[in-house]
């Protein structure tokens, strides 16, 4: 190799692996990851054991991998890469489709299927064995199922829902796959769009012998942007922040939501008081135990109780235009014994309502 | 600590490329061994004192056997009575061993000899048959006894004991055999046994490639650049290659609905993840080396486009086949006693090889297919009119040329086996293998080896089944997917899709194409400029993506957070 080229090719590396290094040294480090929801690494601690057993060198390459310069942008370069050049689909489980992001959710998780039934045939044990409720069960949809039939391997959601429906005895079981397509969930979020539930509600209240929800006329919707959901970050596509729409006007209006927990009235919706990292939020507050949605325009003396994650909170104001009350119980949030001291279970329509997303990792389900 | 790592890359290696360009030559060595024993210590921890015990073992066996070097001065002395030394080489051996003789007359008997060479082979490979046999005998005596005889220890590996135990044994036995003469400086042993690049991956270095550059060696951008290409060429073949590929192996074993085609597909995968995996490493070691001013010998040679089995292991891990070639193979006798010992030893050899690789019967069993391919081609070999080449060749696929000459092994000429290593050119700079004179798979044209190739092939990724899986009921689980599933599934489909790219392009990389291609644009004055430019946006491109791959390494979503 001729000289010139030699010292340039030389210097190049040397330098672009001490400009890492110094810059790695000397910029300010995060301590959270807004993308992937946790704590970044700190520095490991020196100790012997930790030196002699390799943990703190394998804690200090964990460090520096959270806290390289320009993380992100090299985590955009890996799933560019992949994409465009490599052609793969897939970005560390996400996959771009017609401009969603979607986790592939590849398989049944049949251990947490079971685990999620116990806690729910707990529940059907201590409230609703002997209650005079009418039970009903429905999985929502999560994206990768709308895959299936592009020959993506996802699981088989029909599995799926039959495992759930068995789970809990004497439920109807409402399918929603036929009320729902990819474009009814957002490009960079796992979750549904309210503005799109319509026929999802019509489908759940007439399985339940409510009434069928108002016209999509009968609303207004109002825009929160911009909006940028969890799967974006995560799958580190290259996106275009969204907005959430939502639906006020009629009985919405007047609704009263009462949190248990604080023993507080909150607002259906909350834009300025969302957590903009997860504006999800803005419906119903977002992770809450036990809230209760009242209508006082209710044409029904019915009250609905729903079992829910976090899917609920956008379908459930929905669902209230149909029912005196109804009742968000998150058993993520909420130990079963606790139920008791703020409602009993008598005369109500009860709706397990999950997302597959949820029961394929029930593991925050409390015991 | 692992090449790609960044710990290694942008720690590591900047900080200990700084100190070594700043620290005289004289100091050169010393830093090589400080930053080598802290790279060993960073993966292994507390191994790293039983690496320094093997060293300091090797080191004091070398001097022993090496006292006064009588071995070695008698061995010269035979040597130039047969004429194979030249003049001046032996003229310099004779002045050394004549002023040690003038200090001493003090030599050991060839008993003592021999007694302390078994002591060290047995204390060496005591270790490492301790440290990485001792379950699979405990749960092999367990399977076969039916019960608890024997408690598994669970002992980690320490890391590199395979590679860095091998060159302590060539030293130490090169020395007995009076080879070359017993280092005497620590350092510059130590520094040998231990150098970072290639201890824990390999290749197996013999210490006559690299004795001249420990005590001295010139140091120039060129061979700094060409080693920073090396070095990149490797890291992007482990990070942006092999890693894909084995993504595909592990996704492709975990369908639900196997078909034959992805399970071939899968296996082949397997079959170029070891090599861009393996050949990677030693691209790294190699690049390194060069950096710090050492030529490391190849390891491997586009393997993957052999004509035979016997050309597969000349061109695959060269240089654990030379070692047991020279340590093992012809030491037990080679092809000269016999066609029963002969195939006995090729057994042997091979079963051990295949052993080296790893501790369980499947690696046993890897070797040894490879070992009954290499008999039945020797034996075909003779049979046949290709056979009517070097007879020796054709029967001993591991031999060199004749009996007399095998008996020592740094003297056989054998043209494919037997170049020093160092003289080798750069592999960028290196002829096209294909190009290479073998008479046995390069006279005929490519219409008619072409089936030769395929079957090599074939053979290799059915043979590499055995490497991948640790029990037979996983392997066997394989070769029926292989054999009797279905022909195709809508999972395959999806899968092979999604990894075309990675798959074409790894197989067009393991053949010389791109080499050869390289060598066509650099043939003219335009064409060097290009390659210029080229090499910059390829060390760029190649260093971002690998960084962006590893940053990514630590992606760890808490996907199901209490929103």
């Amino acid at each position: 190799m001729k000289k010139i080229p030699s010292i340039l090719i030389s210097i190049l590396f040397t330098l672009i692996l001490m400009l890492g290094s110094i810059l790695l040294l000397i910029l300010p480090k995060e301590t959270y990851s807004e993308a992937e929801r946790r704590p970044l690494s700190t520095p490991p601690s020196v100790s012997l054991d930790t030196l002699l057993d390799g943990r703190f060198f394998s804690e200090l390459d964990t460090y520096m991998a959270d806290h390289f310069p320009g993380r992100e942008f090299f985590r955009m370069m890996k799933a560019v890469w992949q994409k465009d050049v490599l052609k793969e689909w897939e970005n560390n489980g996400y996959v771009l489709f017609e401009g969603s992001i979607i986790k592939l959710e590849k398989q049944v998780n049949t251990a947490s299927l079971a685990y999620a039934g116990e806690r729910f045939q707990a529940v059907y044990e201590q409230y609703l064995k002997n209650s005079d409720c009418r039970l009903y069960a429905a999985v929502i949809p999560d994206k990768s199922f709308f895959l299936s039939a592009e020959g993506f391997p996802v699981m088989d959601f029909s599995d799926m829902e039959n495992r759930f429906a068995d789970s809990i005895p004497g439920a109807e079981y409402i399918s929603l796959k036929d009320s729902l397509t990819l474009e009814d969930y957002y490009r960079t979020d796992s979750h549904w769009r309210q503005d799109r539930l319509l026929p999802a509600a019509e489908t759940l209240l007439l399985a339940m012998g409510a009434a069928a929800p108002e016209e999509e006329s009968a609303f207004q919707i109002e825009t929160y942007a911009p909006f940028t959901g969890v799967y974006a970050k995560q799958a580190a596509f290259p996106y275009e922040p969204e907005s959430i729409q939502y639906l006020t006007g009629t009985y919405l209006d007047q609704l009263e939501v009462r949190d248990y927990d604080t023993s507080t009235v909150i607002p259906v919706y909350d834009p300025e008081n969302c957590d903009p990292r997860d504006a999800y939020t803005l419906f119903l507050g977002g992770a809450k135990a036990f809230l209760r949605l009242e209508n006082p325009n209710a044409k029904t003396d019915r009250n609905l109780v729903v079992f829910r994650d976090s899917f609920g909170s956008s379908i459930a104001p929905l669902l209230a235009g149909s029912y005196r009350s109804v009742t968000l119980i998150d058993l993520r949030y909420i130990s079963r014994d606790f139920i008791r001291r703020y409602m009993r279970f008598t005369n109500q329509d009860v709706l397990f309502l999950y997302s597959a997303t949820l029961l394929n990792n029930s593991q925050g389900l409390i015991e | 600590m692992v090449f790609s790592s960044l710990l290694f890359l942008y720690l590591f290696l900047p900080a200990t490329l700084l100190l070594y360009i700043l620290m005289p030559d004289k100091g050169k060595n010393l830093l090589l061994l400080a930053a080598s024993l802290v790279f060993y210590f960073a993966g292994s921890g507390r191994y790293l004192f039983l690496m320094l015990g093997m060293i300091l073992l090797s080191y004091l066996a070398g001097r022993w056997l090496g006292q006064e070097d009588r071995g070695f001065s008698a061995a010269k002395e035979e040597k130039e009575d047969r004429g194979l030394v030249a003049t001046k080489e032996a003229q310099e051996d004779r002045s050394l061993v004549a002023a040690k003789d003038a200090k001493s007359d003090v030599a050991l008997s060839p008993q003592y000899r021999k007694i302390t060479l078994a002591v060290f082979l047995l204390i060496a490979l005591g270790l490492l048959g301790f440290f990485k046999y001792a379950d699979l005998v405990a749960d092999t005596i367990n399977a076969v006894g039916g019960g608890k005889i024997l408690r598994p220890l669970h002992l980690a590996l320490p890391i590199g004991i395979s590679f860095y135990s091998f060159q302590c044994i060539s030293y130490v036995v090169d020395v007995y055999r009076g080879t070359y003469p017993a280092e005497r400086n620590l350092i510059r042993f130590a520094t040998y046994v231990s150098f970072f690049p290639q201890l824990i991956a390999g290749p197996i270095v013999r210490y006559d490639a690299v004795k001249d550059a420990l005590k001295a060696r010139k140091h120039s951008f060129e061979n700094y650049s060409a080693g920073v290409i090396r070095f990149t060429i490797g890291l992007g073949k482990k990070v942006l290659v092999a890693d894909r590929l084995f993504a595909f192996c592990t996704a492709a074993a975990a369908v639900r609905e196997p078909s034959a085609v992805l399970a071939w597909a899968e296996s082949a995968a397997y079959l170029l993840y070891v090599y861009f995996d393996f050949s990677g490493y030693s691209d790294m070691a190699i690049g390194l080396g060069k950096c710090f001013g050492f030529d490391i010998p190849e390891n491997f040679n586009y393997p993957l486009i052999s004509g035979s089995i016997r050309e597969f292991w000349r061109r695959w891990h060269i240089s654990l086949g030379s070692w047991f070639r020279d340590y093992v193979y012809i030491p037990m006798g080679g092809s000269r006693e016999g066609r029963v010992r002969h195939i006995r030893n090729l057994l042997i050899v091979w079963g051990l090889t295949g052993l080296w690789h790893g501790a369980g019967w499947n690696f046993a069993l890897w070797g040894l297919s490879f070992g009954v391919l290499l008999c039945l081609e020797a034996s075909l070999g003779e049979k046949s009119s290709l056979g009517s080449r070097d007879s020796m060749e054709g029967k001993d696929p591991m031999a060199g040329k004749n009996s007399r000459e095998r008996k020592d092994p740094l003297e056989r000429k054998d043209p494919l086996e037997r170049k020093d290593p160092l003289e080798r050119k750069d592999p960028l700079e290196r002829k096209d293998p294909l190009e290479r004179k073998d008479p046995l798979e390069r006279t005929n044209p490519l219409g008619e080896t072409l089936p030769r190739h395929l079957g090599v092939l074939i053979a290799a990724i059915l043979i590499f089944v055995w490497f991948r899986f640790p029990s037979f009921e996983l392997a066997l689980n394989q070769f029926g997917k292989m054999f009797t599933a279905p022909l195709w599934s809508s999972e395959s489909a999806y899968l092979l899709k999604n990894s075309v790219v990675t798959l074409l392009a790894s197989a067009i990389g393991a053949t010389p194409l791109l080499h050869k291609a390289w060598d066509a644009i650099t043939k003219t004055r335009a064409g060097r400029m290009l390659s210029l430019v080229l090499s910059v946006c390829f060390l760029v491109a190649v260093l971002i993506l690998v960084t962006a791959y590893l940053v990514d390494g630590s992606f760890s979503p808490f996907l199901y957070f209490r929103f």
